[in-house]
């Protein structure tokens, strides 16, 4: 078989496996509502400070490419990265390390993989594109203006994307929730320093290839400050209303995407000589990075050593000779101190030493700092350094296949009333300073909403994980949130009360609700989990 | 797996074997099956189990590992009805789970515990206090030959200690109903004798469900056996029962290497062994070829053989 035979083989396989999960079904109802929410009358697209364009087929392509291009360049990573490590855990991983594949094929063709199932999202938004061009649209239907911003800016977008999957899948360190947060940020930050250059076209989304190409096209002036603006609003206020026919794709427009796609080929060629061939004993460079990160392998090399030993067992005691204690086993559907101990420390367990210094970094920077910088800072960093135990509340049994073990224990909701509990736990802990600091100022409602929030992340980090089966989605849901909500002041979105204002709009109202509903969600899915 | 218009097959239970102790624990399958969108993993299975071993057989896809997740509370029923000491399991699975143990096919472990932690995790969520558990677990790891293991990380095991973990859990809470899916898979020989001793002696007072493909175990330790085929019950008998159902049926004939195909094409061949003198093949039928010779049938000669006539009633050729 060919390494491009063998490469396709690879990414079909993977492509297959995830189009036949019932999961990857919310992706169509997330396109189509944000197609829906793009194309509508009430979403305008303001360039420059004060054009807008005629809605015609090439400004909805442009219009949902830009943000469709930006969304899947932050969340593309999340709904892609997983088959490198499902082949690592399921111990497929095995059979391609003892097949002839080589690395580069297995590596190439599961980015392929990726590049295959975000081809197909950028299809489907295509699709809806042309929906929302049919239902709100005017003007002659021109499909090349429509969907070659797709084809140009967000396929070579995507390629990058892929490519950074399967590096965070490559590099021991990136393969847990370390992976999410450097990327989420990462991507964030390439797009944000890119889309503010004005002359600057190879930024990865393309951004400023079509918000050059509509500044020309509305005459304005395309050095002034304003014409970086690229704005969706539902409040143009008074803007000038200009065509756009859709980019001119000449060379310099096609070769501004060389540096996305020069990067994407550079990624999956780190990629390839970080991959270990799901050797499970570290390298050198993993051992040092494993210091840093949750990974501890330190017991490998004696595990293996003794397991050569093993073969000399000490028959000493025959089975007979074995007295067993009796023992009466008294459960309850209320989870006592020993499950919740149970629980919390299997929930901390592999974490780190600097994880724990950290954690207590901020409990006494909570207990010193004024309390605005305790809210709007200690807090939210404390609560980032919990994600990597919430992400894995609901997943665990599925995760480690222990599910037969511990749903056949008795009072199988108690455990996950434990396990709830134990991240709740955990919330509060990581903000101890800052409860104490607010508890001591008199700051009732900012401490009772810090509480909301602490009842509110395990909740959703338990829900999403026992539905989803993944920690992805949590991660990049809970990311997302923490970005916006405490970080840029998004007061509807702050669950963990940072500023001020939240209280006063009552969201922590709301995110008492939510924490509510999605622990209802956890019940549903879990007694779902027991009688399937 | 049970195809949705499955004809309903001969089951032998006249003859099922009686509980050794009528005063210990009982449990009774009513008619129970499960579905899984349209195929049926098993239907129609009724069982009435006392103390001692029953060894559960069938071929791959037979339906074992949904019985077992049925009978554990981890699948609900479709149909049917399961008691445990008349406690309806369905209806009740808190009150039976106290007291099953229960080793999966395929179960997996948290790698960063030891397996002392891992066992004290489980017999928290089990109920056990901390003193009866850590006593119950060191007697557990020494019954597993896991004590010089005990406090090294899981991800380091090989599979033949994690099998003996997996069985250690099982034996956790002293169940009165102890059901095990393939346990001595992974096992070396000396280990797989030790366990089956084990079996053999828990069986005495508590019910245990014993499913596995490697019919000597069942032969070691069940006092029962209960073979599923296509998802249905095909037999509960003993093994005592099952054997004489074979007896003066098996030959061992001795034949040159070049016959052996036209040998297997005229009679069911259990087992085939080269010697110098050549192939020692052993064959049930109850017209032998000429010079085959009489020998003691084995339960799984005698397994084979049942499977051979439900499949050939299935299919509605002669027995």
């Amino acid at each position: 078989m060919s390494a491009v035979r063998a490469a396709v083989h690879v990414a079909l396989a993977d492509l297959r496996q995830r189009l036949r999960s019932p999961r990857y079904l919310v992706v169509p109802l997330l396109i189509a509502w944000v197609a829906q929410t793009l194309t509508s009358e009430t979403t305008h697209l303001v360039v420059a400070g004060e054009y807008t364009g005629i809605r015609n087929a090439a400004w909805f392509g442009g219009m949902v490419a830009t943000m469709g291009t930006f969304l899947l360049f932050v969340f593309g990573f999340a709904l892609v990265r997983g088959a490198v490590t499902r082949d690592r855990e399921t111990r497929v991983g095995e059979l391609v390390a003892t097949s002839p594949v080589r690395d580069a094929t297995y590596l190439v063709g599961r980015w392929l993989g990726y590049i295959a199932l975000l081809s197909l999202v950028t299809a489907l938004l295509v699709l809806a594109t042309v929906g929302g061009y049919a239902l709100h649209g005017t003007g002659t239907f021109d499909l090349w203006a429509l969907a070659s911003p797709f084809v140009f800016l967000t396929l070579p977008a995507m390629a990058l994307v892929a490519a950074a999957a399967v590096l965070a899948e490559t590099v021991r360190p990136l393969r847990g929730t370390l992976g999410s947060v450097c990327y989420f940020f990462g991507a964030i930050a390439l797009f944000t320093a890119a889309s503010l250059a004005t002359s600057l076209t190879y930024g990865p989304t393309g951004l400023a290839v079509i918000r050059n190409s509509m500044v020309r096209a509305a005459s304005a002036d395309p050095t002034a400050f304003e014409s970086r603006s690229f704005a969706f609003t539902d409040d143009p206020g008074s803007v000038t209303t200009f065509v756009w026919q859709g980019v001119d794709w000449g060379l310099t427009e096609l070769l501004s995407r060389a540096p996305t796609l020069a990067a994407a080929g550079l990624t999956l060629a780190v990629a390839i000589v970080a991959f270990d061939r799901f050797e499970p004993s570290p390298g050198l460079t993993d051992r040092l990075a494993g210091v840093l990160t949750d990974d501890d392998s330190s017991q490998d090399d004696a595990a293996s050593a003794s397991d050569a030993t093993e073969a000399g067992h000490r028959y000493t005691t025959p089975p007979s000779d074995v007295d067993l204690t009796s023992v009466t086993p008294a459960s309850s559907g209320v989870p006592n101190l020993r499950v919740l101990t149970a629980e919390l420390r299997l929930a901390l367990r592999g974490r780190r030493w600097w994880w724990y210094l950290a954690v207590g970094s901020c409990v006494v920077g909570g207990l010193l700092a004024p309390i605005d910088a305790a809210r709007g800072l200690v807090l939210p960093g404390a609560w980032l350094l919990g994600l990597p135990v919430w992400s894995e509340l609901g997943v665990r049994e599925q995760r480690y296949r222990t599910a037969e073990l511990v749903f056949t224990a008795p009072h199988p909701h108690g455990q996950l009333a434990a396990v709830y509990l134990g991240g709740v736990a955990v919330a509060i802990v990581a903000a101890g300073g800052v409860l104490v600091t607010l508890a001591t100022s008199g700051a009732l409602a900012a401490l009772g909403a810090v509480l909301v929030g602490a009842l509110f992340v395990p909740a959703l980090g338990l829900a999403s994980g026992i539905w989803l089966g993944t920690p992805r989605a949590f991660e990049v849901v809970f990311l997302t949130l923490w970005y916006l909500g405490p970080m840029n002041a998004v007061y509807t979105l702050d669950f963990v009360g940072a500023h001020p204002e939240t209280i006063a709009r009552g969201t922590p109202l709301g995110v008492a609700a939510a924490a509510v509903m999605l622990l209802i969600a956890a019940v549903i899915g879990r007694s779902r989990q027991i009688g399937q | 797996m049970v195809p949705p218009e499955s004809p309903a097959a001969t089951v032998t239970t006249e003859e099922s074997p009686a509980a050794h102790d009528e005063d210990g624990p009982r449990l009774r399958l009513d008619g129970v099956g499960k579905q899984y969108g349209d195929v049926w993993g098993v239907r129609d299975v009724s069982l009435e189990l006392g103390t001692g071993v029953l060894g559960l057989l069938g071929p791959n896809g037979a339906g074992k590992s949904t019985l077992m997740r049925v009978i554990t509370t981890y699948l609900e029923p479709t149909e049917g009805t399961l008691t445990f000491d008349g406690t309806d399991v369905v209806a009740s699975p808190n009150a039976v789970r106290e007291r099953i143990g229960y080793l999966p096919q395929d179960f997996g472990i948290y790698p960063d515990l030891t397996a002392a932690e891992f066992l004290s995790y489980l017999a928290a969520i089990r109920g056990l206090d901390r003193a009866h558990a850590s006593e119950r677990i060191d007697d557990l790891l020494e019954l597993t030959n896991l004590q010089d293991a005990r406090d090294r990380r899981l991800d380091g095991f090989s599979g033949g200690m994690r099998q003996r973990v997996g069985i250690a859990q099982a034996l956790l809470t002293d169940p009165d109903l102890l059901v095990v899916d393939e346990p001595t898979v992974g096992l070396d020989p000396a280990e797989r004798v030790r366990f089956r001793n084990v079996l053999s002696s828990l069986g005495e007072d508590r019910i245990v469900i014993l499913s596995t493909h490697i019919v000597s175990d069942v032969e070691a330790t069940a006092s029962g056996v209960a073979i599923l085929a296509d998802g249905r019950l095909r037999s509960h008998t003993t093994p005592e029962r099952l054997l004489e159902d074979v007896a003066n049926r098996v030959w061992e004939v001795v034949v040159p290497r070049d016959d052996l195909q036209s040998l297997k094409a005229e009679y069911h061949i259990s087992t085939t062994t080269r010697r110098s003198d050549g192939i020692h093949a052993r064959i049930v039928a109850t017209d032998p070829p000429e010079g085959a010779v009489s020998v003691t049938p084995t339960l799984e000669e005698a397994y084979l053989d049942l499977l051979g006539e439900a499949n050939a009633s299935e299919s509605g050729g002669a027995p």
